[in-house]
């Protein structure tokens, strides 16, 4: 007998690509934390390391998803750790500006992340990679139709 | 309220304060009219329906190497000019402003009458409600909804660059899609291109924008530019108190902080 | 072309177990650049090192990746292999196989995967790495201390014994600060001027350190190594090389009613004055908004006194530029002003006072001779009620924080005073006793077993005064429940510790960071506690946070460290990633300016050839810069860069990736 198994088509993996910037002094070195701890999180991300995240210009997060990424993660030093002082307070008034203007065209807070990540906080730089991860899984690939994305 | 305005602009040029007016001809489009002649300042014009912001000539350097200049100057372009004087692109003294408020001619002003005159008559300048319905509008619909809308517009787009043009603001002298090495926003008028393009115009205008109306204007295609310069005022206005054009001195919005700003967003 | 290099780690199993060093190398070597790529097991081995420098030299690399741990671990390690095998070292970029990769997956497909994408990165960011030089700034050695109290003392006496020229400017007529006025200092009562006037001496005829008293720094121009520090000297109206400091201006001046601030207004000095005998220098200035010829023309009896001719009242203030190259700032603090508080009089009972008004009645050299009288009658008062926390840990009408050295100095108070006056009662109202230092809290148990002093746990809520002049405080005991009111002759409060005014503006002018309450930030609060964020200034003493005598000196000392070890080189090297400014595309609209966490960033004018400016646009200071690209990501039109991390790098990188 013949089981329905072989019948139900299967469902291609989606895998999402998620493009993270990050501060050398605090979220790298978190990453690095989590690393030597072990923990295990979701292979989905990529770094791209700058000395802070003062350094971000939109025009990067723009260029990751116009060339295929699904989500943009964007992490530096906690108020007041910057190793700059202030390049994260400058940061942040881009970032809440900038986030409000890509909402309104399409790209949500299922695409674009921000946090804090401290070099201490391995296990939170390990607990939101895989909650940014499980977020963009649901969201689905970035949409083909958005106009940020190459045809 | 034209006699009087043009009896203070042939004055001005009489008494050597302003070697050159900019105003708005009356022929049709009401283009920017120069004039240096007292006996020309017959020709000027002006009605609600002079969309340019003429803050917009003061940076090019045909017009700063004739500097005292006066420019008639709606309130938002007053507004243009306060900006600029904060970003070091007017120099104070050599730019005067024939301020003109609907069908009222208001006066001369020097920069810091100007903004003494926003402060005290108009402290609440902003987008008019009609837009900011069509922004509630639009921040009601899905995110996948919006991308479409978007889509559809920027589609439009040809690139012809008319909307920085018109914008005082867009003053640098090699703009970002201009710069190839590396090309960040790729210059074909196609989709992502487009998209990168029109994000960051707005976005390079935000806490700075005066919400003139110039750029839209300008667009042969109708693109809705000022959706995004009105959504973008509102938020400097809640976010951070950001009211551009009535401070000369003045910090940018995007390039000061407050350890008080919100980060709610942060995780 | 470029000719990158590919050297993939398997630091032993570490990397190897989970990601497929071969099949990385594999792909590497077909990536864009790339001439050669290799697997080993221990790349920061001799062996793995000597691979590299091997390949450089024989392979003529123009860029090199290694793919191994995290370059925080080992960065240093093959860029110095690089530079020994005559590789700029700036050329030689590290993706992070291990921390971010091997260690945090299990999936062997899959973080084979992200080791090859890493790698794809670091190739492209590398094949637009460009050759950078360390930048050398030589160092002036010569320290600026400002602020002339106990630990701008110490600093400065300690660099001096370094063998470093110090310049210490001081606000105020005389150095030695709120030390010279306390009477004893806890745990030890030892005589606080015993212990600091040798120490002032010292300062003033060390052959090292120059003194510019009377005087305030103006601005500050240039970076770590090389400021330019422009000082004002205030016009003393004394000249002080004729001046002999005998003193007969002062015993002269008909002006004998002016409240000394140095006995916190409660003993007189005149016009023309020294603010205690014991000053250094021990040379009068004129108080000019009292002095009468000044005013108003008329008198100049000190003028005719002085046998050396030292009067001038025609002197004025004068600014002087001194070159140095590392600053400690010491401006110290002062007492929160209780006048906030109107529960306790709001500042207007003469017999409430604060804890340096009750250090000169204390003291032997204060306006009462060391006889504990109360100011509005002069009558020795038989119940003091001394106030601990007015204006400390409370953050609605006055500061957060606790001021830390109030427990220590409140027991000290109640000691002196029974020390004085032994039928006298001493009552002290505390939130939470904090005596931890060495031999604190033994001194505050002495002061309760030994003298007597009585402790009551909780808040004074009202102070107010009956006819005759006694005051009533009125609070709770916590510990028993109940209200309690007390009758008393004197009321002493321990106001919190403050900075002291202008200290924000000094911030501005140094490029140091301050907090909500003008406290100077240290640059780390554990590792670095006596730098700033700006190079080359640090710092010492309560300006950075309330501190008590032991505190402050070591902070000095160890302020002085490190100006000496800053010193100890003819040379600062730093690291060269700095920003740069496109001057022919910079429309100079000043936003980086603003951004610039360091004021590295300036207004520059373009000259032509006869010295007309043409243009203004911005400039970067490679001594200020300090590599955080902010200024970078606010440009418009990106006409400022970051080396090390360009516009066209990140560009590449992302290409890479996706």
């Amino acid at each position: 007998m013949k089981t329905e198994k072989a019948d139900v088509p299967t469902p291609t993996t989606f895998e999402p690509r998620i493009t993270a910037f990050v501060c050398n002094w605090c979220t790298y070195a978190g990453a690095d934390l989590a690393g030597t701890s072990r923990l295990q999180y979701a292979p989905n991300l990529r770094i791209i390391k700058l000395p802070c995240t003062g350094r971000i210009d939109p025009l990067f997060v723009l260029k990751a998803f116009e060339n295929g990424a699904d989500a943009v993660l964007v992490s530096g030093c906690h108020p007041g750790d910057c190793h700059y002082t202030s390049g994260n307070y400058h940061a942040r008034r881009r970032w809440t500006l900038f986030r409000k203007l890509l909402a309104l065209t399409g790209i949500g807070d299922d695409r674009l992340f921000f946090s804090w990540v401290s070099a201490a906080e391995g296990q939170k730089f390990a607990d939101l990679v895989n909650d940014v991860t499980a977020k963009v899984r649901k969201a689905g690939p970035f949409q083909a139709a958005h106009p940020g994305r190459k045809a | 309220m034209m006699k009087a305005l043009r009896q203070e602009a042939a004055k001005l040029l009489q008494e050597k304060r302003a070697a050159l007016i900019i105003g708005f001809a009356e022929r049709e489009g009401h283009p920017a009219l120069f004039i240096s002649k007292p006996e020309d300042c017959e020709r000027l014009f002006y009605d609600v329906s002079c969309r340019q912001n003429l803050a917009a000539y003061l940076s090019k350097p045909e017009v700063s190497a004739r500097r005292p200049v006066a420019i008639v100057a709606s309130l938002a372009a007053l507004r243009s000019l306060v900006v600029l004087t904060a970003e070091s692109q007017a120099a104070p003294g050599q730019v005067l402003a024939l301020a003109v408020d609907k069908d009222a001619f208001l006066g001369t002003f020097d920069v810091a009458g100007a903004a003494e005159l926003l402060r005290s008559k108009y402290p609440d300048l902003g987008p008019e409600k009609a837009l900011l319905e069509r922004v509630g509008e639009l921040s009601k619909k899905s995110v996948v909804e919006r991308a479409a809308f978007w889509a559809e517009e920027f589609a439009k787009c040809t690139r012809c660059y008319a909307c920085r043009a018109a914008c005082p603001g867009c003053y640098c002298a090699r703009c970002i899609v201009e710069k190839n090495a590396p090309q960040w926003v790729s210059t074909a008028a196609l989709g992502h291109g487009n998209y990168s393009w029109n994000i960051m115009r707005a976005f390079h205008q935000s806490g700075r924008c005066t919400l003139c109306g110039a750029c839209e204007a300008a667009c042969p295609q109708g693109l809705p530019l000022m959706v995004l310069n009105a959504a973008l005022d509102r938020e400097a206005l809640e976010e951070f108190g950001a009211r551009p054009g009535y401070d000369p001195e003045g910090k940018p919005v995007i390039g000061s902080w407050s350890a008080e700003d919100d980060h709610s967003y942060m995780r | 072309m470029a000719r990158i290099g590919v050297f993939i780690c398997h630091c032993g199993e570490n990397i190897g177990r989970t990601v497929d060093c071969p099949a990385v190398s594999a792909a590497a070597v077909r990536m864009p650049g790339v001439v050669h790529s290799v697997d080993y097991k221990y790349m920061c081995s001799d062996p793995g090192q000597q691979m590299i420098k091997k390949a450089i030299v024989e392979m003529k690399l123009t860029g090199v990746v290694v793919a191994a741990c995290s370059p925080r671990m080992h960065e240093r390690t093959f860029r110095a292999a690089a530079a020994e095998a005559g590789l700029n070292p700036f050329l030689l970029e590290m993706a992070n196989l291990r921390e971010h990769c091997s260690w945090v997956h299990a999936d062997k497909a899959a973080a084979t995967q992200k080791a090859i994408d890493l790698v794809r990165v670091m190739v492209a960011k590398a094949r637009r790495d460009r050759a950078l030089r360390p930048i050398r700034v030589p160092v002036e050695p010569t320290a600026l201390v400002v602020g002339g109290g106990i630990a701008g003392i110490q600093a400065a006496l300690d660099i001096a014994a370094g063998g470093k020229k110090v310049v210490l400017v001081e606000r105020g007529p005389s150095i030695g600060g709120h030390m010279a006025r306390l009477s004893e200092t806890f745990p030890t009562l030892d005589c606080s001027q015993c212990i600091l006037t040798p120490r002032m001496v010292e300062a003033a005829s060390h052959p090292n350190i120059t003194l510019m008293t009377y005087s305030e720094v103006e601005s500050v121009e240039g970076f770590v190594g090389n400021f330019t520090v422009t000082v004002r000297h205030k016009a003393r109206y004394v000249d002080p090389a004729k001046c002999t400091g005998c003193g007969d201006c002062f015993n002269k001046c008909p002006l004998k009613n002016i409240p000394n601030e140095f006995d916190a207004g409660l003993g007189m000095r005149r016009a023309i004055y020294v603010p205690f005998p014991q000053a250094v220098p021990n040379k009068p200035v004129i108080d000019a908004a009292h002095c009468t010829m000044l005013q108003k023309g008329k008198c100049g009896l000190c003028a005719k006194i002085c046998p050396r001719g030292a009067i001038d009242y025609k002197d004025q203030d004068s600014l002087v530029k001194v070159k140095v190259g590392a600053v400690v700032l010491a401006t110290g603090f002062q007492l929160w002003d209780h006048a906030a508080y109107g529960e306790y009089g709001g500042g207007r009972l003469a017999d409430v006072i604060d804890g340096f008004a009750f250090e000169r009645l204390a003291s032997a050299s204060g306006p009462t001779g060391g006889l504990i009288k109360r100011p509005s009658d002069g009558k020795e008062p038989k119940t003091i009620v001394f106030l601990q926390c007015c204006g400390s840990r409370d953050d609605k009408a006055g500061k957060k924080y606790c001021s830390k050295i109030c427990c220590m100095y409140t027991a000290k108070h109640a000691m002196l005073y029974r020390h004085k006056v032994h039928d006298g009662r001493a009552v002290v109202f505390y939130m939470d006793v904090r005596a931890a230092g060495k031999g604190y809290e033994e001194f505050v148990r002495r002061a309760l077993s030994d003298d007597g002093a009585e402790y009551v746990r909780g808040r004074v809520s009202r102070i107010t005064r009956k006819q005759d002049g006694t005051l009533v405080v009125r609070g709770a005991d916590t510990l028993a429940g109940r209200p309690v009111t007390i009758e008393a002759d004197l009321v002493v409060l321990a106001d919190a510790v403050v900075p002291r005014p202008g200290s924000e503006k000094l911030a501005q002018i140094f490029g140091v960071g301050y907090d909500q309450d003008g406290f100077y930030s240290e640059a780390h609060p554990k590792l670095r506690p006596v730098e700033t964020a700006a190079a080359g200034v640090f710092l010492a003493g309560a300006c950075q946070a309330p501190k008590d005598i032991p505190e402050s000196v070591a902070q000095a000392s160890a302020s002085a460290a490190k100006v000496l070890g800053l010193f100890a080189n003819p040379e600062l090297e730093r690291e060269p990633i700095i920003a740069r400014v496109n001057r022919a595309t910079c429309a100079h609209c000043r936003a980086c300016i603003s951004a610039c966490p360091y004021g590295a960033a300036k207004d520059f004018d373009v000259l032509d050839r006869a010295g007309k400016v043409l243009r203004t646009v911005v400039d970067v200071n490679e001594g200020l810069c300090q590599g955080c690209g902010t200024c970078a990501a606010v440009c418009r039109s990106h006409s400022v860069d970051l080396d090390g991390f360009t516009g066209e790098q990140i560009h590449a990188e992302l290409n890479a990736l996706l």
